[in-house]
């Protein structure tokens, strides 16, 4: 059970990001989630794109901010503040495109340089529906996964394969990680998990 | 924007901080460099693999003498062609030799100017399509398509030179965000700087680079933009002069849908999902007054506070914003209401 819209009330809220190369197609991943919607010509993203889905989990609801980031963006010290309080990334790359594949390396250095230790990862490789355009195999990709020691699947915001498997796996991993971790539990604003924090913020005033 | 509107400058600042004098736009044997093909690059790929370097070419984002510039020019190649078929301004530019012209002309502002950065592609669009529509048909016969590209590429040489080295360069656009952006904001609507800020915590330069580097096509649409960039141009061929006031006067805008937001992912939600609306021609003339008045203020504090309220006035009646100094009191007023047309709607 979930919902598209904005929601006002939520047990968690989870930070997550997409990064890659440009045209690996994360905000096509990001539109399918958020809007069950598919265009084949997505506008770049320059700078973030933002949307917000909440979902339950365990009968929890958890509100997931997904922040999409533009491809280019990779080394800019703009990206500090993006990366600041990610409870969990995305690293996506285009099963078509051998090149955007040989680049997770780069972004798993980037992403490891500016996220916080205990943010989650997860490896994707998105368009598994263009069969006969298929550069890099499944096994290419588990392969690499094993080696980052990160979870990894395939999927295609095209016919919407393991999209929805793939936010929700990511948000209970890390809610199952927070569980054990007592330190990452509380009303920790400043460290980016803010798992169990108060269902709404209260109307105190703000100046 | 029209065509030939403003006189050109006698220099044209790049990112780098170089001047490029404007002999090169009249240069009428200015001819544009073809597109490289693929096995081009591909052969010069594999030379590069080969070569040592001695310090990691990904630490270093911009061009550097050190690096050949083929091998610049072909990575921004690839994202060129990867965003071209992307841009989405209208559909003349779903023709494919529409986007072959786009991509030359991008390729040739990469070669002589600044590496491809990612924005570039729909400023050079904008400039294309305003060109395009300004051109008739009888002009439209006599301008073949390459000297048609190039003035598209002179045009944007002159057009985009200040937005590069003020919004494109990072340490620019940081700059721009904390000490002109936040520095405004806090002039003219104390309240409204401290909602965002202090209170939710968001940095500027997160939302504010799309609204800049784009000129607010996103977030205003095609239309209205280009009607604001046009009074911009006619004030300052700078553009970016104003480009803080106007956001500032946005913001105004949609001041309570801000103050209502719950907490911070939703005020960002709206900052990157600009509520749309098609604004009149005195909507427009207004909003740029205020921004004009802003600019010559010159930094006086108490004039800037002042036509900050007049600018809160004129987009939301009814309230005494010369004493609204709280925004947190503000949204509780905004809810208790809400709640009284609810139960009054409810019980009709």
């Amino acid at each position: 059970m979930a919902t598209r819209t904005p929601s006002r009330s939520y047990d968690s809220i989870l930070k997550l990001l997409l990064v890659g190369d440009s045209g690996v197609g994360k905000s096509c991943l990001l539109l399918r989630f958020v809007e069950d919607k598919f265009n084949p010509s997505f506008i770049t993203t320059i700078g973030i794109d933002f949307k917000i889905r909440t979902i339950e989990i365990d009968g929890k609801r958890i509100k997931l901010q997904v922040w999409d980031t533009a491809g280019q963006e990779r080394f800019r010290t703009i990206t500090t503040a993006y990366y600041r309080g990610a409870t969990g990334i995305i690293l996506v790359y285009d099963v078509t495109d051998a090149r955007t594949f040989e680049n997770v390396r780069n972004w798993f250095e980037t992403v490891n340089q500016h996220a916080n230790d205990d943010t989650q990862l997860i490896l994707v490789g998105n368009k598994n529906d263009e069969v006969d355009l298929r550069a890099v195999t499944s096994e290419q990709g588990s392969d690499l996964a094993k080696e980052l020691g990160i979870p990894f699947l395939e999927a295609s915001a095209k016919t919407n394969d393991n999209v929805n498997k793939l936010f929700f796996e990511l948000a209970s991993i890390i809610l199952e990680k927070n569980k054990n971790n007592e330190a990452l539990t509380g009303n920790n604003n400043s460290g980016g998990v803010n798992v169990n924090a108060a269902s709404t913020k209260s109307s105190s005033n703000c100046c | 924007m029209q065509r030939n509107k403003t006189e050109p400058s006698n220099t044209v600042p790049t990112p780098h901080g170089k001047l490029v004098t404007d002999e090169y736009q009249e240069d009428e044997t200015l001819k544009l460099l073809p597109v490289p093909k693929e096995n081009d690059i591909n052969s010069q790929r594999e030379e590069l693999v080969k070569e040592q370097v001695s310090i990691d070419p990904l630490s270093e984002p911009t061009r550097t003498p050190n690096r050949s510039k083929f091998s610049v020019t072909s990575d921004s190649l690839d994202i060129i062609k990867v965003d071209v078929p992307r841009l989405l301004l209208s559909p003349l530019f779903t023709s494919q030799s529409i986007q072959d012209d786009i991509v030359q002309i991008l390729y040739n502002y990469d070669h002589s100017y600044t590496s491809y950065r990612q924005g570039y592609h729909e400023l050079c669009g904008l400039i294309y399509l305003v060109l395009h529509e300004d051109s008739d048909d009888e002009t439209s016969s006599l301008i073949s398509r390459s000297d048609f590209n190039k003035e598209v590429f002179t045009t944007m040489i002159n057009f985009i030179g200040p937005i590069v080295s003020q919004f494109y360069i990072e340490d620019s656009i940081l700059g721009w965000s904390v000490s002109i952006f936040n520095r405004n904001l806090l002039l003219v609507d104390y309240p409204l700087y401290e909602l965002l800020l202090k209170y939710h915590h968001i940095e500027t330069q997160i939302w504010v680079i799309r609204w800049v580097r784009l000129i607010l096509l996103r977030e205003l649409g095609l239309q209205n933009s280009t009607r604001f960039v046009d009074f911009m141009w006619s004030y300052d061929s700078d553009i970016t002069k104003l480009m803080s006031y106007i956001i500032i006067i946005l913001l105004i805008r949609i001041k309570l849908s801000l103050v209502e937001c719950e907490d911070s992912g939703e005020v960002l939600y709206l900052l990157l999902h600009y509520p749309y609306i098609e604004y009149s021609d005195s909507d427009i003339c207004q909003m740029i007054e205020f921004a004009i008045q802003m600019d010559q203020c010159h930094g006086d504090e108490k004039k800037l506070k002042e036509v900050g309220v007049q600018c809160n006035k004129w987009f939301h009646k009814g309230f005494k914003w010369e004493k609204v100094k709280d925004l947190g009191k503000l949204r509780l007023e905004l809810k208790l209401k809400r709640r009284v047309r609810g139960v009054l709607g409810g019980s009709k």
